[in-house]
Order: structure tokens, then C-alpha cells, then sequence
């Protein structure tokens, strides 16, 4: 009984150390794999950030709008967030390789369905992204428009234009990662509807006397403005 | 040359048979049959009475009209023959005409190719809503390039009084302090250039970008003064109203926006700052009308007030605090009480040109976010001269001047400044 007992510990202490002299070594590896991936990844986020600073992205940035946009949301300048994103993607290149290196099934698993979602993520950020400098420019445009023309309530027609370009790009951002595509879809029409007729009640009921302003001065030219009479130039 | 090929090949064909000419006049027209026709024998006369031992050309662009402006601009002419006067050399009509609507600017580069192409000497290009003394238009445009040796002769008109304030509260007074000449009109429709002229302005690249969108001739003026070109100005009588009556929005998106591009275009001649000299002037500098007109002042301060306030947002990425904190102040004023000094409306130019030079926001957002201002400086403008005469118009145009070179300092320090934004 007592030698059965030993024997047993034995037997685990044996599979203990071989599995930790299989392990170790590959933990070992793991970690160098990470190390050298932050080193590779840390260099190359510095010459991305040079080669950036050289290219001037922060003022083509400052132009199209999208700085307005980081600082609102807190973030750090265009170059700075390009050369971070470059690091954690390299960075976790290195990491799942060395995870792959341990050997874990499971865990291979998880990271590779993971892996296999992380440009999708990208894509959808992008549309996010790409989509709110749009929106930003368009509802500009709109306001500056509305402003100089003399229409009443510009900014609720701006930020109209603001508001149905991001539903949209939500949208289509969810719609990549794939989350309820149907849920969106519905929820999104039901939305985009809703408002469309809310405009169209508010505007036809609300404001007839200034839509009848508005098909005036766009379809009956008889009469000039006072402004018109004064030319700039 | 490359300028060739943007040539339709019935132009060039046409222009190859002219050969060499003297003197060249350049009309273009749009939809404005009638008008042209009238127009032509003006110019005829004009020419064959000073020019008759000249060789002429003149060129006539349609800019894509949908009525027939080619057949009656032809036929007016009488070919080298008007009021019994008879050319003693060749006097040859060129016509081309773009089936789309061709713009201001590829007008003009399809008349300064032509005269380079036919090695014009002189040349004038004539507003077809031009009225009045035609032929002594051509002429004064004309004689100071041929028999003078100019470059560039700019116009100077008779206005109403409130007429042309953008050209008189902005482009004479930023011109005067910073290139040192009083070019009196810098956006004009009609001026005289010299070949040598042509040449220059169509081998520089900027044809290829839309910076000057529409302005292109007075990127053409300020291209003369930037580079050592012999300038002057003519007084050619009263400017006809329906010329420059475009609406304010985009007359400000092509001017304001023309004259920051051409700022950053010369910057190298202006920061070294031009000496002021004064400018060969042919009859009276300033000429002013006192016609009736109806104006709403009450409108253009609504404006100002309102876009003041929805603007707030992106005037704050232009302007300074302090310059947006006045603005907004003034706009709480009631109308008989809202002034905007020269001081205020000078400060914010020199800091929209700046805004424009480190491209804070989208240019052409920029300039429009320009025009509610503007509204409120014309509004101020009219109520401080409901009774000023001539004189006084002039003694506050040289305060207007002063102002300008006044801030000067602080323009060039805000200009100079890297990735300078609003504070």
C-alpha cells in the first residue's frame, strides 16, 4: 500500500518535471519571441513616426477635420495614434506567435478565431473613422451653406446631415464585425424612417410658410435680393 | 508648347493662318447674343482708329453658350471697316467656342496662349457687359503696352459709391501694403497685358490647381507687380453694374480665396517686403457716383449676427479669442449702434489669410465662413457713409490703408508662425 502510494507520487513528481522540462523551454522561447517583437515593434513605431512627422499627416490632418475629431474624443495626434496602432499590431503579431509556441490547443484556438476577427475590427474602425470625417465635412458644408444663404435654423440642418451620415456609418461599421446584421438593418430603417417623416411632417405642417419662402427663392427669380444690389467687386 | 493641346484643332488651325499680329483683343461671351453683336463694330472702331497700320487679331471665346454667339459676332464685323475707317494691314476675327461652359479661367488661357502663339506685342481683353465709349476703352487699354512698353495696365472705373467695398475694404489696401503698389482694381474683367506678359504667366505651373478658382486674373496682376513687370492703370469711365453683380457667396469664394492662394503663391516677394512706389496712372485715380440704391441694412446686420453665432464653432479655429469675443459683442449691439472699426475688420483679414496659409480648416470652408463678416462690414460701412462725399470716401480709404500697414508686423509674425492655429 505504502510503496503503491510512493510510486504514485513518483509517477506524478516524473510527469511534473517533464511536462515542466517540455514547458520551460517553451515558455522560455515564448518570451524571447515577445521581447523581440516589442524591440521590432518599438522600432518600428519610431521610423513610422519619423517617416509621418516627415509627410506632415498632422497638418493634412488639421485640414480634413480629423484632429477636431481626436481631440474631441481625447486622442493623441494622427501621428502618434498611426505609430501606437503600428506597434500593437506588430507587438501582437509577436505575442500570438510565441502563444503558438507553447503549444496549448485551446488557447491556439481562441487566438486564431481572434486573429481571424481582427481585421474585420480594423475595417469597421476605419469605416468609423473615415465615415465621421464625412459626416464632419458634409455638416460643415451645410452650415456654411445655410449661414450665407440666410435659411433659418442652419445649424438644426447641419447637424441633421451630421446625425443621418453617422447612423449610416454605425451602421455599416456593425455590419462588418458582423454584430445582429438583421437587428441593425431593422433598427436602422425603422430610425432613418422615423426621422425622414418626422422631417417631412415638421416641415409640411410646421414650417409651409417657410418652405413656400424657399421653392420662392429657388424657383421664382423676379425679384432681387437686397444684397444684389451691391456688387463686391 | 504644351499649352497647345488643351487647343480645340479649328483654333489652332485658325490661329496658325493669322500668322504674326501686333496687337491682339481678346472677348469672350455666354449666352449673350445680342450683346456681342452690338459689341463687335465698338471694338473695330476702336482699334482701326488708332491702329490702322497694325496687324490685329481678335479673339472671341464662347464659353459653351447654347444660342448661336459665333454666326452674329462674324457677321457684325465688318472685316477691317468701321466708320469709314479701313485697316491698312490685316485685321483677322478667331472664334472658338467650348461645348461645355468653359470658365473664367481657361478663358483666359485660351486668349493668352493665342497671343503667344501669334507673338501679339499688345493685348486687351474687353468685358463684352462693357458700356459707354468702347473703342476708347480699347484704346487706353492698348496704347500704354504698345507705345509704352508696359505689362499690365488695370482698369480704374467711376462706381457708385457702395459699389466694389470687397475691392476697396480688401484687395486695394492689402495690394498697396503688402507689394507696394496701389493697383486700384485687382479683380478686373477687362486690362491690357504685353505678349511678354502672356508668355511668363502660361509657363508657370499654377494653371494646373484650382487655388485661384476663377481668379485667375487677378493672379495675372499680381504676377505682373510680383515680378518687376511694368504696371499701370487707365481710367476707362463708368463700370456697368450688371458686370459685377454675382452673387456675394461665390464672388468672396473666388476673390478672398483667389487672393490668400496668390498670397502664399508670392509670399517670397512679399516677406521681404516690396518698397511702396507709386503706379503710372492714366486719368483720374477715383471717380465716384452718388446713384440710388436699395440697400437693407437691417438684412445684411441679421446676417452678420446670426452667422456670427452659428459660425461659432469655426471661427474659433480661425480667429483669435479676442478678435471672436469683439465679434460676438458687436453682434449683441443693436443695428443703428454695431460699428466694425478698421482696426477689427483688418485684424481679422491678416488672421483669416494666416488661418488660410496653415490650412486650420478646409480653404474653401474658411473663406465662406469669411462672408458673414463681410455682410457686417458692408453693413457698418453704409451706416458711417450715408453722407460722405468723394473726398471723404478717399480720406477713409487711406485710413483703411493705414490700418493695413499699421498690423502689418503682426500679419507677417501670425503668417510665419508653423502649425499656427487659432488660440
Amino acid at each position: 500500500m505504502k510503496d503503491m502510494i510512493v510510486h504514485a507520487f513518483q509517477q506524478a513528481h516524473e510527469n511534473f518535471t517533464r511536462m515542466l522540462a517540455e514547458f520551460l523551454p517553451r515558455f522560455l522561447v515564448m518570451l524571447i519571441i515577445i521581447a523581440i517583437g516589442a524591440l521590432v515593434a518599438y522600432t518600428l513605431k519610431y521610423v513610422v513616426r519619423a517617416i509621418l512627422r516627415i509627410a506632415k499627416v498632422d497638418k493634412v490632418s488639421d485640414q480634413a477635420g480629423a484632429s477636431r475629431l481626436l481631440r474631441k474624443a481625447d486622442l493623441p495626434t494622427m501621428t502618434e495614434l498611426m505609430s501606437r496602432a503600428i506597434f500593437w499590431v506588430v507587438w501582437l503579431g509577436f505575442i500570438m506567435i510565441g502563444v503558438s509556441v507553447l503549444g496549448i490547443v485551446s488557447l491556439q484556438q481562441q487566438i486564431t478565431s481572434l486573429i481571424g476577427l481582427l481585421p474585420q475590427i480594423f475595417v469597421a474602425f476605419l469605416i468609423l473613422f473615415v465615415g465621421m470625417l464625412a459626416a464632419n465635412f458634409f455638416s460643415r458644408a451645410a452650415l456654411l451653406a445655410g449661414v450665407n444663404a440666410g435659411l433659418p435654423s442652419p445649424k438644426v440642418f447641419s447637424e441633421t446631415i451630421r446625425f443621418v451620415i453617422a447612423l449610416f456609418i454605425i451602421s455599416m461599421a456593425l455590419e462588418q464585425i458582423g454584430l445582429g446584421k438583421e437587428t441593425i438593418l431593422v433598427a436602422f430603417s425603422l430610425v432613418f424612417g422615423a426621422l425622414m417623416m418626422g422631417l417631412a411632417i415638421a416641415f409640411g405642417l410646421g414650417g409651409r410658410h417657410l418652405a413656400r419662402r424657399i421653392l420662392e427663392k429657388h424657383f421664382v427669380h423676379n425679384e432681387k435680393g437686397s444684397e444684389d444690389e451691391l456688387s463686391p467687386l | 508648347m504644351s499649352e497647345e493641346s488643351f487647343l480645340s484643332d479649328d483654333f489652332l488651325r485658325q490661329l496658325i493662318s493669322v500668322g504674326d499680329v501686333d496687337l491682339l483683343v481678346g472677348i469672350s461671351s455666354h449666352n449673350g447674343q445680342g450683346k456681342v453683336g452690338q459689341f463687335v463694330p465698338a471694338v473695330e472702331e476702336g482699334l482701326l482708329r488708332n491702329f490702322r497700320r497694325e496687324r490685329i487679331a481678335l479673339v472671341h471665346v464662347d464659353a459653351g453658350s447654347k444660342n448661336e454667339t459665333e454666326g452674329p459676332v462674324l457677321t457684325e464685323s465688318a472685316m477691317g471697316k468701321q466708320g469709314g475707317i479701313e485697316s491698312l494691314r490685316t485685321l483677322r476675327w478667331i472664334t472658338t467656342n467650348s461645348e461645355t461652359a468653359a470658365s473664367p479661367d481657361s478663358i483666359l488661357r485660351t486668349m493668352l496662349t493665342a497671343a503667344d502663339l501669334l507673338h501679339a506685342k499688345a493685348c486687351a481683353v474687353i468685358a463684352p457687359s462693357a458700356e459707354g465709349a468702347i473703342p476708347a476703352r480699347v484704346e487706353s487699354l492698348l496704347l500704354p503696352i504698345y507705345r509704352e512698353n508696359y505689362d499690365f495696365v488695370a482698369p480704374l472705373y467711376a462706381r457708385q459709391k457702395y459699389d466694389a467695398l470687397l475691392t476697396r475694404n480688401l484687395l486695394y489696401p492689402i495690394c498697396r501694403t503688402l507689394y507696394g503698389k496701389p493697383l486700384r482694381e485687382l479683380r478686373a474683367a477687362e486690362f491690357g497685358f504685353s505678349g511678354r506678359l502672356a508668355t511668363h504667366c502660361l509657363a508657370r505651373g499654377e494653371w494646373q490647381n484650382d487655388g485661384w478658382r476663377g481668379g485667375a486674373e487677378m493672379w495675372m496682376a499680381i504676377t505682373a507687380i510680383s515680378n518687376s513687370f511694368r504696371c499701370a492703370q487707365t481710367y476707362l469711365g463708368e463700370k456697368s453694374r450688371a458686370a459685377s453683380n454675382a452673387g456675394v457667396v461665390e464672388a468672396i469664394r473666388r476673390t478672398v480665396g483667389g487672393l490668400f492662394w496668390c498670397l502664399e503663391s508670392t509670399e517670397s516677394f512679399w516677406l521681404r517686403g516690396a518698397a511702396a512706389e507709386p503706379l503710372h496712372t492714366v486719368g483720374p485715380e477715383h471717380q465716384l457716383t452718388n446713384k440710388a440704391l436699395r440697400v437693407e441694412r437691417k438684412k445684411l446686420f441679421q446676417l452678420y449676427r446670426s452667422g456670427v453665432a452659428d459660425l461659432s464653432q469655426i471661427l474659433a479655429t480661425i480667429l483669435d479669442a479676442d478678435t471672436r469675443a469683439e465679434l460676438v459683442r458687436l453682434a449683441a449691439l443693436e443695428e443703428s449702434a454695431f460699428r466694425l472699426s478698421n482696426s477689427l475688420w483688418v485684424r481679422m483679414i491678416y488672421e483669416f489669410a494666416a488661418a488660410y496659409h496653415h490650412s486650420v480648416i478646409n480653404r474653401d470652408h474658411l473663406v465662406q465662413a469669411f462672408v458673414p463678416i463681410y455682410r457686417g462690414r458692408v453693413c457698418s460701412f453704409l451706416a458711417e457713409h450715408r453722407s460722405a462725399d468723394s473726398d471723404e470716401m478717399e480720406a477713409d480709404l487711406e485710413n483703411i490703408c493705414r490700418e493695413f500697414e499699421n498690423q502689418k508686423d503682426f500679419f507677417l509674425e501670425r503668417w510665419k508662425m508653423k502649425g499656427q492655429g487659432a488660440s
